[in-house]
């Protein structure tokens, strides 16, 4: 029963859904638009959750003095300080502490880490490009051509690099990106029909 | 301001009353254009109809255009569309179209010019239309009224019919095939995957060492398939260091996918006999921030000493933060995402990497599940079936047929 | 150990220091290319060099500031021109991270145009769950956008007066950096048949390619490249205005690391092929 009911509600769901793609009639519309409320609806009850679930977690590692404790003291001092800051009324005003905190501490933070990226993709390509045999070497002239034909040197070179860099993404790229499309569409529709018809309950943590 | 704004409304009425004497049908031709010495004629042959296939909200009109349009402005700078409840009287401006515009779907609202009042489109009620051509000169020319027309709402929208028989066909396929692996049990062919044979060997290998294995079930939201099908592949690997007792880490994005996470692996517990093993700390929240994520992750990498690294969902610029940070510390890796972009960084780092859909074919490939094999065999089939309309789709059009775009064509 | 292999196991910081200081000479020197245009982003530019003053044009701009040094400069490139050419641009974010980032730039491009908010352009900001907002923009602005960012009702709004769904805007452009780009495509392409174009970053790039060819979109800025590009085409407006031209800097920094992986990889496969000749002499 604890199961089936949950079942029940998905598959029932699923049906109308995807019965309300074929019709445009203002009932269908209707029922597509509280679906869509719910799911923000569950989301939002979600999120008590993970805030709960993040400051349990935190909590017991300072209280254990576990490895790396310091940080957790740092993750909920931010926490409590963001949340505090950001439920006053003019928060998002210039100026205001919590914007400051945003523009000079979060943004730079954010670019940071992404910015490591650079760093680690030398790294990666250094160890990984290696022409051990056809299909490798292809694969490796082809990231240099894009690599080059990319940037202004590529055309400062000679102007047949971006030629051959567009050329590449324009055909074997586009044909490698379709394929690997169209079956991730059938995978995900098959998929879709399993949780409908019931047979892939992974979802509800059943297998 | 205000004396001038009711002028303009008194001048616009008296248009519109001029526009409303117009008797239905004619042509209300003016006299010749001064700028051009064209005559001026008023836009031709307007029909108005029911939009087809939407929800009622909508008339679609056509008209052919005066021959002195040519898109330009230079001779007709634009269109007004006029409603009203009647044919004779009562006409209102519900849009103001450019030049060369033949086609208009009516279905916003038109302003009182002396109240300014908005008034609405309204479902199942009879309009009548007139569209007027505005002459760079200056000149109207207003076409005769077209109507009565209401807005209908459709129960099925007939441009959806490839789709429908796709889904139809695909339905019938996963039925058929699910059948068929019903009578032949388990024994459907699945080419082995070689990043799913090796997790039970990188489970092993923690189990050895004594140290713990993460898993991240990526950026995704619950519902996506990825996301779905790295729940299959999490109860597998809880299963295994259930009955081992190798600790596990789940750090989630996402609170909803953290709980089914949690439900996930609580279950893979008791199935293995181990319920006291498990614990919600296993399994928890850090945050729903892309690079908040990585960062808690890797410092977890790299504290815990992790022995295997699953990363297995949908995943965006973390992917290489990730694995490179599991390369440093010398886990074993395994990976696998839908995500296109992200694969070239799972494939130069990480042990194993599954590609695409062999993500998706994880629960039954892991499960043998007979009615999850036949789900895959009928997905195969599908694809077939694809590549077949795809080479002759190619073909015809090479060769001006366009018989089978026009089939499979969807129209919106 | 010889060379080769120390070459092959050469520690990953020094790596990383040769990648910081190619990032950091082309600062100090920068080496001031021409940035070549490709179609997919002369399209872009084409697209809005064409529309008449006063069309209203969708800008979404859901990107984070991680993504901020690639989508910010396309961002603003594309703001600029659509100022230029006086259209009334509607401005919104999905991206949680991206209101106060939004209004910035959109605040500051203003101002360089002196436009006017609510006559010229309309920032709505920041809604959760992006696939339901684009859904609800197909049907009416006011449904998910009672009120903008700064709790303006958007029937008081006088450029917003005849602006009701994706219906009436000549456009979207899209510009962010995950899988929000997708439901643009999906949710307000497809179902709402409203024209669009992305700016994405360089690592997504590719897999918007196929969509390009088969028109479901009609432009595409990749990464900073894209930015250069739009930029460049943008030229006489920048030299006008003396803006610095960020992403065409960028594109310096991003010509010296592009190298130096070239010069990497070529070292590596040197140093392979150098040990695998000598173990096959060996054996």
């Amino acid at each position: 029963m604890k199961r089936r009911v949950p079942m029940l509600i998905v598959s029932i769901t699923g049906f109308l859904l995807t019965i309300q793609y074929f019709s445009p009639h203002p009932a269908s519309e209707m029922f597509y638009n509280n679906a869509l409320d719910w799911l923000v609806i569950i989301g939002i009850f979600a999120m008590p959750l993970g805030i709960y679930s993040m400051v349990r977690i935190q909590f017991h590692k300072v209280i254990r003095r576990s490895t790396g404790w310091g940080y957790s003291v740092i993750a909920l001092i931010s926490l409590f300080t963001m949340l505090g800051l950001g439920y006053t009324d003019k928060c998002l005003e210039n100026g205001t502490f919590f914007m400051k905190l945003f523009e000079y501490v979060y943004i730079p933070i954010q670019a940071t880490m992404f910015s490591l990226l650079a760093f680690y993709i030398a790294s990666a390509a250094y160890r990984a490009f290696r022409a051990r045999n056809l299909l490798a070497t292809i694969v490796l002239t082809s990231a240099v051509i894009v690599m080059l034909g990319r940037v202004p040197i590529g055309w400062a070179i000679h102007p047949l690099i971006p030629w051959l860099a567009d050329w590449i993404m324009n055909n074997p790229n586009m044909a490698a990106q379709r394929a690997i499309t169209i079956g991730l569409g059938l995978g995900a529709a098959s998929t879709a029909m399993k949780i409908v018809l019931g047979i892939e309950r992974s979802y509800m943590g059943m297998e | 301001m205000q004396t001038s704004g009711y002028r303009q409304a008194f001048r616009i009425l008296i248009i519109v009353m001029l526009w409303a004497a117009t008797p239905a049908g004619s042509l209300g031709v003016e006299p010749e254009d001064a700028g051009t010495g064209l005559p001026v004629i008023p836009p031709m042959n307007l029909v108005a109809a029911d939009t087809p296939n939407d929800n009622g909200n909508g008339i679609t009109l056509r008209w052919d255009c005066p021959p002195g349009d040519d898109g330009s402005g230079a001779v007709i700078s634009g269109y007004v569309v006029l409603r009203s409840e009647n044919s004779r009287e009562g006409y209102l401006e519900t849009a103001v179209l450019g030049p060369g515009t033949a086609k208009y779907i009516d279905n916003g609202p038109a302003a009182d010019p002396v109240t300014g009042e908005k008034i609405h489109f309204i479902r199942n009620k009879p309009y009548y239309y007139r569209v007027a051509a505005r002459y760079a000169s200056g000149y109207r020319a207003v076409s005769g009224a077209s109507g009565p027309v209401q807005g209908r709402a459709q129960w099925f929208h007939d441009g959806k019919i490839p789709v429908l028989t796709a889904t139809v066909l695909f339905f019938a396929l996963v039925i058929l095939y699910i059948q068929k692996a019903r009578l032949q049990g388990s024994e459907l062919y699945v080419r082995p995957i070689a990043g799913m044979k090796e997790i039970d060997n990188a489970i092993g290998r923690a189990t050895e060492m004594g140290r713990p294995i993460l898993y991240v079930l990526g950026l995704g939201s619950p519902e996506d398939i990825a996301t779905i099908a790295s729940y299959t592949i999490l109860a597998r690997v809880a299963r295994k260091t259930a009955e081992y007792r190798t600790e596990l880490i789940v750090p989630c994005n996402e609170p909803i996918v953290m709980t089914i996470a949690q439900e996930t692996v609580r279950n893979a517990y008791m199935e293995a006999g181990h319920p006291d093993a498990y614990s919600d700390d296993m399994v928890f929240f850090v945050t729903s921030m892309q690079f908040a994520y990585v960062a808690a992750v890797n410092g977890l990498m790299l504290r815990e000493k992790t022995a295997t690294n699953c990363y297995f969902g949908k995943f965006y610029a973390e992917s290489l933060l990730l694995s490179e940070t599991g390369n440093i510390a010398g886990s074993i890796q395994v990976a696998g995402t839908d995500e296109v972009a992200q694969l070239p960084f799972f494939v130069t780092t990480c042990d194993y990497t599954l590609i695409g859909e062999e993500l998706y074919a994880a629960s039954a490939y892991l499960g043998r599940d007979p009615l999850l094999l036949g789900a895959l065999k009928a997905q195969d089939f599908a694809k077939a079936l694809v590549m077949i309309l795809i080479v002759a789709g190619a073909v015809l059009m090479s060769f001006g047929i366009d018989w089978l775009l026009e089939i499979i064509t969807v129209r919106m | 150990m010889s060379i080769w292999e120390k070459l092959l196991q050469i520690d990953r910081r020094i790596i990383y220091l040769l990648v910081f200081l190619a990032a950091i000479i082309p600062f100090l020197f920068p080496a001031g290319l021409e940035v070549n245009t490709t179609r997919e982003v002369q399209s872009i530019y084409d697209f809005i060099e064409n529309l008449a003053p006063g069309t209203p044009i969708l800008l979404a701009a859901d990107y984070d500031p991680q993504t901020q040094a690639e989508n910010g400069p396309q961002a603003q490139a594309v703001l600029r021109h659509m100022f230029k050419k006086d259209l009334r641009v509607v401005i919104m974010t999905l991206s949680q991270d991206g209101a106060a980032l939004a209004e910035m730039f959109s605040n500051s491009v203003a101002r360089e145009y002196q436009k006017r908010r609510w006559e010229d352009y309309t920032y709505l900001g920041y809604k959760p769950y992006p696939s339901i907002i684009i859904l609800s923009l197909g049907q009416d602005f006011r449904i998910s956008y009672p009120r903008d960012y700064y709790n303006r009702k958007l029937d008081d709004i006088p450029m917003m007066q005849d602006i009701r769904n994706l219906d009436d805007v000549a456009a979207v452009i899209e510009i962010g950096g995950g899988n929000v780009c997708h439901m643009w495509l999906t949710y307000a392409h497809e179902r709402y048949k409203v024209p669009l174009a992305l700016g994405v970053t360089a690592v997504s790039g590719p897999q918007y390619y196929p969509f390009l060819q088969s028109g479901q979109l009609f432009g595409l800025l990749g990464g900073l490249k894209g930015a250069a590009e739009y930029e460049t085409l943008m030229d006489g407006e920048y030299t006008r205005l003396d803006l610095p031209r960020k992403a065409i800097q960028g594109m310096n920094v991003q010509n010296f690391v592009h190298v130096l992986i070239v010069i990497l990889t070529v070292v590596g496969n040197v140093a392979f092929f150098a040990i695998r000749r000598r173990e096959r002499r060996a054996s």
